[in-house]
């Protein structure tokens, strides 16, 4: 299951924003992004090298600049 | 003076229009309540129906617009693409039955009156439809605020009623109380409940 995957790749789950998320590696998944993509593709998406200066979002429709700074500040 | 956020400005539209909510509430309750009259001057013993009906309060009615949108957050760049109104539940109506076996009787002479509502099961974790939930206008009161119904098993119901209450209205509680295990422990708790009305069911069948 994509939960499991998430799990197991140290991502915790944002109720109140319903994102999955890792603060290591700085990536954030919507909801609607893990539904639209498969097994495969969330796994490969996890092990991207992003360079971990920033954080990634993986969203459905791109985040903008404000909605990616008001995340951040919640995720820390 | 700092600018408003999308909050308050979505604060202040509740406020203009709670007049209205409360309008579409006494609408809906009146109506169903007569509806369901048939089957509640009809009850056996053992049976129950409760009409409720509520209002979704203002804080609530902001954080749920927020959680529609993907990652849970208002865009700062287009405040003007939230509102209110766009909430189905403003005003709300649940209908408790108990048990299960009056549930499609409810539902059928409520459907009937309201054809055109789109409907939004509540599913549990086995995929069985928990609570018929349909939404739309009550275009006598108001085209602007929509209405919803919801036809529950009792049980359910009042399970979701004090667990909302305990869980979700207190500060103190605020972020932590919706974690994954509370999230499998309620998912548990409706299965047993619906286990619970299926043996009762039956033991009303076979002493009949």
């Amino acid at each position: 299951m994509k939960k499991d995957i998430l799990r197991a790749a140290n991502y915790g789950y944002n109720f109140d924003r319903q994102i999955y998320f890792n603060r290591n590696a700085k990536k954030a998944f919507s909801l609607e992004f893990v539904d639209d993509h498969s097994e495969e593709e969330l796994v490969r998406h996890i092990a991207e090298n992003t360079g971990g200066n920033g954080w990634i979002f993986y969203f459905r429709s791109t985040p903008s600049e404000g909605v990616r700074r008001e995340l951040e500040r919640v995720l820390g | 003076m700092p600018e408003r956020t999308i909050e308050d400005r979505l604060r202040g539209e509740y406020f203009d229009y709670l007049p209205e909510i409360r309008r579409v509430a006494r609408q809906i309750e009146t109506q169903v309540r007569y509806l369901t009259l048939p089957t509640s001057q009809s009850l056996a013993h053992y049976e129950q129906l409760i009409v409720e009906s509520r209002i979704k309060d203002c804080e609530s009615a902001v954080k749920s617009l927020r959680q529609r949108q993907e990652g849970g957050t208002f865009d700062p760049e287009r405040p003007d693409d939230y509102s209110v109104l766009s909430l189905p539940d403003l005003a709300g109506v649940r209908v408790l039955v108990f048990p299960r076996g009056r549930l499609d009787e409810v539902d059928h002479a409520l459907r009937t009156s309201f054809p055109d509502w789109a409907s939004d099961p509540v599913l549990s974790r086995g995929e069985t439809v928990l609570a018929r939930t349909y939404s739309g206008y009550c275009l006598d009161v108001s085209g602007k605020v929509r209405a919803e119904y919801q036809v529950v098993p009792m049980l359910i119901g009042l399970f979701w009623k004090v667990e909302h209450e305990a869980i979700y209205k207190p500060p103190l509680l605020k972020g932590k109380a919706d974690s994954e295990p509370m999230q499998m422990l309620r998912k548990d708790v409706e299965d047993v409940l619906l286990r619970f009305e299926t043996e009762f069911e039956s033991l009303i069948r076979d002493s009949a």
